[in-house]
């Protein structure tokens, strides 16, 4: 659109216009471009603006107030709303007064001023800083946002360099801007100051971006304060290495697993109880490395705990006995709670917290044991008060005639508070021989078996290695015997191999005045001792008797035989009787009387059974 | 000394001598005994650790 040019005289009338002015003044309905008319009365007629600060503008140049007087308007036209730019100077050359307005149809630059104003509006809006410099990093733009940042206003900011206000004052030195120019776009993190000096961590993001004026470029800075981002992340850092602390120092052993059985980590406590390096074993499967019983299944209970919504506390698996393979091959007890957790940012797994506890558990077997054998000995001493023993008897057949020749006695202890239940040997005379009870059993049963011996009964009884060697015992023997009226020759005394062990002369000295006495004695579970049998030259015996272990398997077991036939063979070179024992069937039997084996005893041939009275 | 007292004699030697070669093979044989049984455990222990280990019931966890 051309510019109008008006020409006004000292009173403000038009004296003259050029055509474009005359061709607006035609759309108006006058043909001669307004002249002799009031300018401002005119300038009405295509404007809705106020005459007053435009009268008021003409009357400050004509008056030499101003040099130039400049006024935006609009202007509605049939190609709508048009924005000029009026602009009043002395008529230089002319009369007095006179001047000369032009109006320029500014409508782009309009448009885009307001563009600019309403972006610089938005940018104002941002919470982060937005400014723009050139390449010798004077600001040349500066928001609200910067404002507030950085504590400098746009006006002390623009024109400023920006290595004065931010960077010069920091102890480590930016990126080069021409760096960031170079690469055209840079983005990172770095520590700011602000007007007041005090610094900030910020994201700082660059971009190069064409001058609006020229073709210079600029580089345009977007800043963001992330101090609460750095320092939540500080916060951060810090529990977890307070919570890493406190993994690090309980004494529990402790470690991590993911939702795989994975080795994600382990406590040093851990790492000694176990024998292991958390970085030789990390991401490896924890069952391959501990061979627990219950730990796949622990984690797995305790993650479908957490999956099923189970509070806190509620989703915890407590497994008190369990064992892990050392990394040395040790087996070691343990007791421990597997949880599962999970993290903000979504990592699950399962944290396991063990102690060790093969010592506690050995000591909490060895008290239990201990006050076991307490009770056992409190019931033995009321057993030998209140008469609770009994004697079981088992038949030893002579294998040349089928017939009972005589009987072992074996004893038991009656439960009255169970039924009168019978209760083997085996439960109680461990204890009595380790309490010094035995002696006490063994007079009982030599008491009973010199009664029935002296009604007639042929039996065999068997006495303790502590008894043999006890010098009261042989006195309480002759004792019994006088006392009962008993016929000596019906009564074996039954000595164990083993109890010869370093009590030779005891075991000599027993033998010979059992002997002197009438009575005979039988050398028990033979075969199962470690002696090498030359003792038997200075050990009058009468019968050996074959231990169980060379019986049970005679029909299948050619070594057991040759044991037997070795042991028959060496009976009858010391003119002794061989008894077998544990003869459980038939085949054993006729082996045992084809191996000229002189009696035998066992299930087959007839059990245990209490003696009729 | 009589012919007699030395018949006595040489027989008492004699069963001596038997005594410890009954002893010598009642030895040997509990010897032999010992070790079948000792190979047969054995046998018995690879035969159970080929077997895959059976878990027990899951006492203790709670």
């Amino acid at each position: 659109m051309p510019t109008r040019i008006v020409l006004l005289d000292e009173g403000g009338r038009i004296v003259e216009g050029n055509a474009s002015w005359r061709r607006l003044t035609s759309e108006h309905g006058c043909e001669g471009g307004y002249v002799g008319w009031s300018y401002l009365d005119a300038w009405e007629l295509t404007t809705d603006a106020s005459q007053v600060e435009v009268a008021a503008g003409l009357r400050q140049v004509r008056a030499g107030e101003l040099e130039v007087f400049e006024f935006t308007y609009p202007s509605q036209t049939p190609e709508g709303c048009l924005w000029y730019l009026l602009r009043a100077v002395p008529y230089i050359g002319g009369q007095d007064g006179w001047i000369v307005v032009t109006h320029q149809d500014v409508t782009e630059v309009h448009r885009h001023r307001e563009h600019i104003r309403h972006h610089e509006a938005i940018l104002d809006q941002l919470d982060a800083a937005v400014y723009t410099t050139d390449l010798h990093r004077t600001v040349q733009s500066w928001n609200a946002g910067a404002e507030r940042l950085f504590g400098w206003t746009a006006e002390e900011a623009i024109g400023r360099s920006t290595y004065d206000m931010m960077l010069g004052r920091l102890e480590r030195p930016a990126p080069s801007v021409h760096t960031a120019v170079e690469q055209g776009r840079w983005a990172g993190e770095l520590e700011l100051s602000r007007k007041d000096g005090s610094t900030f961590p910020a994201y700082v993001r660059t971009s190069n971006s064409p001058g609006l004026v020229d073709e210079s470029v600029l580089i345009a800075y977007v800043v963001l304060d992330i101090s609460e981002r750095v320092q939540s992340q500080r916060e951060l850092t810090a529990t977890r290495d307070r919570l890493r602390a406190v993994a690090d120092s309980i004494g529990e052993g402790m470690f991590t697993l993911d939702l795989e059985g994975r080795l994600t980590y382990m406590n040093p406590a851990a790492e000694q109880a176990l024998g292991l390096a958390l970085e030789d074993v990390r991401d490896t499967v924890a069952q391959d490395l501990l061979q627990s019983r219950h730990l796949n299944e622990s984690a797995k209970s305790a993650q479908a705990k957490h999956a099923s919504g189970a509070g806190h506390g509620d989703n915890v698996v407590r497994v008190r006995d369990d064992t892990f393979l050392r990394g040395d091959g040790v087996e070691r007890s343990v007791a421990y709670t597997a949880s599962p957790y999970a993290t903000e940012d979504g990592v699950e797994g399962i944290v396991v917290v063990f102690r060790d506890i093969t010592e506690r558990k050995a000591e909490t077997r060895r008290l239990t044991q201990e006050v076991e054998k307490a009770r056992w000995v409190k019931r033995i001493k009321r057993a030998l008060a209140d008469d609770q023993f009994v004697l079981f008897a088992q038949p030893i057949v002579a294998l040349d005639s089928n017939e009972v020749v005589q009987r072992e006695l074996l004893i038991r202890l009656r439960d009255p508070k169970a039924h009168d239940k019978v209760i083997a040997p085996g439960e109680f005379l461990p204890v009595a021989e380790e309490y010094g009870l035995i002696g006490d059993i063994d007079r009982w049963v030599i008491d009973q078996s010199t009664r029935l011996a002296a009604s007639g009964l042929a039996v065999e009884l068997n006495v303790s290695a502590a008894s043999i060697g006890d010098r009261r015992l042989i006195p309480f023997i002759k004792s019994a015997i006088g006392r009962n009226s008993a016929d000596p020759a019906l009564l074996v005394f039954e000595i164990t191999e083993t109890s010869l062990l370093g009590n030779e002369q005891d075991g000599q000295r027993f033998v010979d005045q059992m002997r002197q006495l009438g009575c005979r004695v039988a050398l028990d579970d033979f075969g199962t001792g470690y002696g090498g049998f030359t003792y038997l030259k200075q050990l009058p015996v009468d019968y050996l008797k074959i231990d169980i272990e060379f019986v049970r398997d005679l029909a299948t077991n050619e070594a057991s035989r040759n044991v037997v036939e070795a042991i028959v063979t060496l009976a009858s070179r010391f003119g002794l009787k061989t008894i077998a024992e544990g003869v459980e069937s038939s085949e054993s039997l006729l082996l045992l009387r084809d191996l000229s084996v002189d009696y035998a005893q066992g299930y087959y041939i007839g059990r245990p059974a209490p003696l009729e009275a | 000394m009589s012919e007699e007292r030395v018949d006595d004699a040489t027989r008492a030697k004699q069963a001596d001598l038997d005594r410890d070669a009954a002893i010598s093979d009642l030895s040997q044989s509990i010897l032999e005994h010992r070790e079948q049984e000792a190979a047969r455990e054995r046998a018995e222990e690879a035969a159970k650790q080929r077997e895959e280990p059976t878990k027990p019931p899951a006492d203790g966890v709670s």
